[in-house]
């Protein structure tokens, strides 16, 4: 899952993107509301979160020309302000949800899944293909019951997969969702990664469940 | 209609100054009326008393008898009878009987008394005497003065004149003729019943435009009041409608809309700063909540939690410093009491300031240097508070600017005012952001490595001090050379 936060204050935008990490989601910063669009419009993203009093473009206007450039992204806006009018603004510019500085960092993380939730149009926060389990909120894994122990990128990787169980994701598909900006797609990581996946998951449980299709990408199904 | 309310007080006096008015003018018309009346009754009776007066000369003078004949002459007059029929009336009679006629004497009450008051002819239909003469009356008449009387006769009203008569210019006699008063009341009562009917009326509907008329003036106040009720801090926007003719009405309606655009303004105003104490209190606050969450969410190296304490803790000053500044500011709005003015030289003041800034700006390796004039300036000020002032500028210009760099300090006299700069080789500031560096909470966007925290207080604070010294203080920059500050304080 991958995240862009848009927030000036370099503390704030630290600690929110130290624990979103934490919580295996993949995080770009962007320091001011242009380059949050800029991002936004070059970069494929589950949801967004900005904040209301960026410097220069705030994060009202911010909000409605993402969606005026059709970015139908879920967006989580953070605020000092707390009055009425202002939340109404902001959800009327486009936003899916409105949280008040200063927060529970559960408060936020919870709204997020929330979100993430609805984007998928799903309702609980366990995916489930054949009898393989990934949990979102303890971020476990099991198959056949039995504990399967991942690393932060195998199980952002994993999670894209099942999110997306039963079709085809292409490399550059993985690349937009589960790794962030940094990532230099001209590498095989996509290919390594799987393949420690697959030694993880279908090594010695009998069925195959990540198969390849040559030449396109991969796909998860029973 | 309430009593206290200002449309019946209004009534009640258009009223009660139009109902004393009226009084007043009816009563001046009914008596002026009276004493018209009675005056040209007065002259009737006047003259009628002198043509009978006449007409006893002229019968006497006609048969030159004595005076044994006179009383016989004057019943002729007075009772005209021994008129034994109309062939044998000499034409002296027959005139006289005209005259009669015409001053219709035949209805009136004639009487000739003498001084005493014994009558000696009175006409028929006088059964007594009119009036008994006292002795100033007599003394009037004496001189010939003719005296007038009111009385009542048999129930009848009546005016009546003792007039003089000096029978062939020796002998004194006085004529008593009476007049009925009837038609004289009778008008007179008329005139008043008119009046008493009239005030009421007249009252009465002037009460009723009066009421109309109020009203419609007072219309504005209606106005006003109705928006001023509509008028909440969340909604100022209320204006009452400025349609109104009457030109005191017009400015307390344009006096009434001006105050509530002034306080829409200073709401506005409160409302703006106070959504910017929110915001500068509430990032530091997120921040250390958001650290503390995260840290406690699971076990962790210490030096996590060090680094974690190591941000509250300045995000703990930085909401102290807001604080502080806030104070600062509040204090200012209300100068008397904070400051304390006295008379020093400033040269001393910035010696002070030069020496300690000089420690301050060599850790950052940047150069302080001072010129300022050889003689004292004196001026009146707050001590501490100019301190504070002037470390705030030097604070910044070391805040803003690089190694190596230098800060001047500058003090000189220049036309009656003693005028203080520091410059310094800072990064500068963007022309679009020099007006409004003295504002509160102001912060100039800059990120990366030239984002210096700041509370966007220290200025304002300096501006408020030097405002308070009835100074000036301007600024000069350009990006990537530096900046000046500039006060200008009064000298003495």
């Amino acid at each position: 899952m991958r995240i862009l936060l848009i927030e000036d204050e370099i503390k704030v935008a630290n600690f929110i993107e130290r624990g979103l990490k934490e919580e295996y989601y993949v995080v770009d910063v962007a320091k001011d509301g242009e380059n949050g669009i800029y991002l936004a419009e070059v970069n494929v993203y589950d949801l967004i979160i900005l904040d209301i009093m960026l410097p220069g473009k705030d994060g009202v206007s911010v909000c409605r020309e993402l969606r005026n450039k059709k970015i139908d992204v879920p967006i989580l806006m953070l605020t000092a302000k707390d009055r009425v009018q202002d939340k109404v603004l902001g959800l009327d510019a486009g936003a899916d949800d409105y949280l008040t500085k200063p927060f529970a960092f559960e408060e936020l993380l919870a709204r997020v899944r929330a979100l993430l939730r609805r984007k998928n149009k799903r309702t609980s926060p366990v995916l489930k293909v054949a009898d393989l389990e990934l949990n979102q909120l303890t971020h476990k894994v099991n198959r056949a019951g039995k504990e399967i122990m991942l690393t932060m990128k195998e199980y952002n990787l994993l999670e894209y997969l099942m999110l997306n169980a039963n079709h085809i994701v292409t490399r550059t598909m993985i690349s937009e969702h589960v790794w962030n900006e940094s990532f230099d797609s001209f590498t095989n990581v996509i290919d390594v990664y799987i393949n420690y996946l697959r030694s993880k998951i279908d090594k010695g449980f009998g069925t195959e469940l990540i198969h390849t299709i040559r030449g396109i990408g991969y796909i998860l199904k029973e | 209609m309430k009593i206290n309310s200002i449309r019946f007080k209004i009534r009640v006096l258009f009223i009660g100054i139009l109902g004393i008015i009226l009084v007043i003018y009816s009563t001046y018309l009914y008596f002026s009326l009276y004493f018209t009346l009675y005056d040209e009754i007065d002259d009737e009776l006047y003259s009628k008393a002198e043509e009978i007066a006449k007409a006893i000369d002229l019968f006497t003078n006609l048969n030159e008898t004595h005076s044994g004949d006179f009383l016989s002459k004057v019943k002729k007059v007075i009772i005209l009878e021994e008129f034994p029929d109309p062939d044998e009336i000499n034409p002296l009679q027959q005139q006289w009987l005209q005259k009669v006629d015409k001053l219709n004497l035949k209805d009136d009450y004639i009487d000739l008394l003498t001084i005493k008051g014994e009558s000696l002819v009175r006409s028929n239909n006088l059964k007594r005497s009119l009036f008994f003469l006292n002795s100033t009356m007599v003394m009037d008449l004496k001189e010939g003065v003719p005296v007038y009387k009111n009385l009542k006769l048999n129930k009848l009203s009546i005016r009546a004149v003792s007039f003089p008569y000096f029978f062939q210019e020796s002998e004194l006699y006085i004529i008593q003729v009476g007049t009925s008063l009837k038609p004289t009341l009778h008008i007179l009562k008329n005139r008043l019943i008119h009046i008493l009917a009239s005030i009421p009326i007249i009252l009465l509907l002037s009460s009723l435009f009066g009421k109309v008329f109020v009203t419609r003036l007072l219309r504005p106040v209606f106005d006003i009041t109705r928006t001023a009720s509509k008028i909440t801090n969340d909604n100022l926007s209320a204006r009452v409608k400025n349609d109104h003719a009457d030109e005191e009405m017009k400015y307390l309606v344009s006096a009434f809309n001006d105050m509530i655009s002034r306080l829409e303004s200073s709401f506005n105003a409160i409302s703006d700063f106070s959504s910017q104490v929110a915001h500068e209190l509430k990032t530091p606050l997120t921040i250390i909540k958001g650290e503390s969450d995260i840290a406690l969410r699971k076990e962790r190296a210490k030096e996590e939690y060090q680094k974690a304490i190591k941000t509250i803790l300045e995000e703990t000053e930085r909401m102290l410093k807001v604080i502080e500044g806030l104070l600062m500011l509040t204090k200012l709005d209300f100068p008397s009491k904070a400051f304390n003015f006295e008379q020093f030289n400033l040269i001393e003041l910035l010696t002070e300031i030069y020496e300690q800034s000089r420690l301050l700006a060599v850790h950052k390796g940047i150069h302080v240097d001072i010129n300022v004039s050889q003689e004292p300036l004196f001026i009146s000020g707050d001590r501490l508070h100019l301190r504070r002032l002037f470390l705030n500028l030097i604070d910044n210009s070391i805040k803003y600017t690089d190694r190596n760099g230098n800060i001047r300090i500058v003090a000189t006299k220049k036309d009656q005012k003693t005028v203080v700069s520091i410059s310094d080789t800072g990064i500068g500031i963007a022309k679009e952001d020099l007006s409004k560096i003295f504002d509160r909470f102001f912060h100039i966007d800059r990120t990366g490595k030239n984002a210096v925290p700041s509370t966007g207080l220290g200025l304002s604070i300096a501006k408020s001090i030097v405002d308070i010294h009835n100074g000036f203080i301007e600024v000069t920059s350009k990006i990537g050379e530096g900046s000046t500050f500039t006060v200008s304080l009064p000298s003495i």
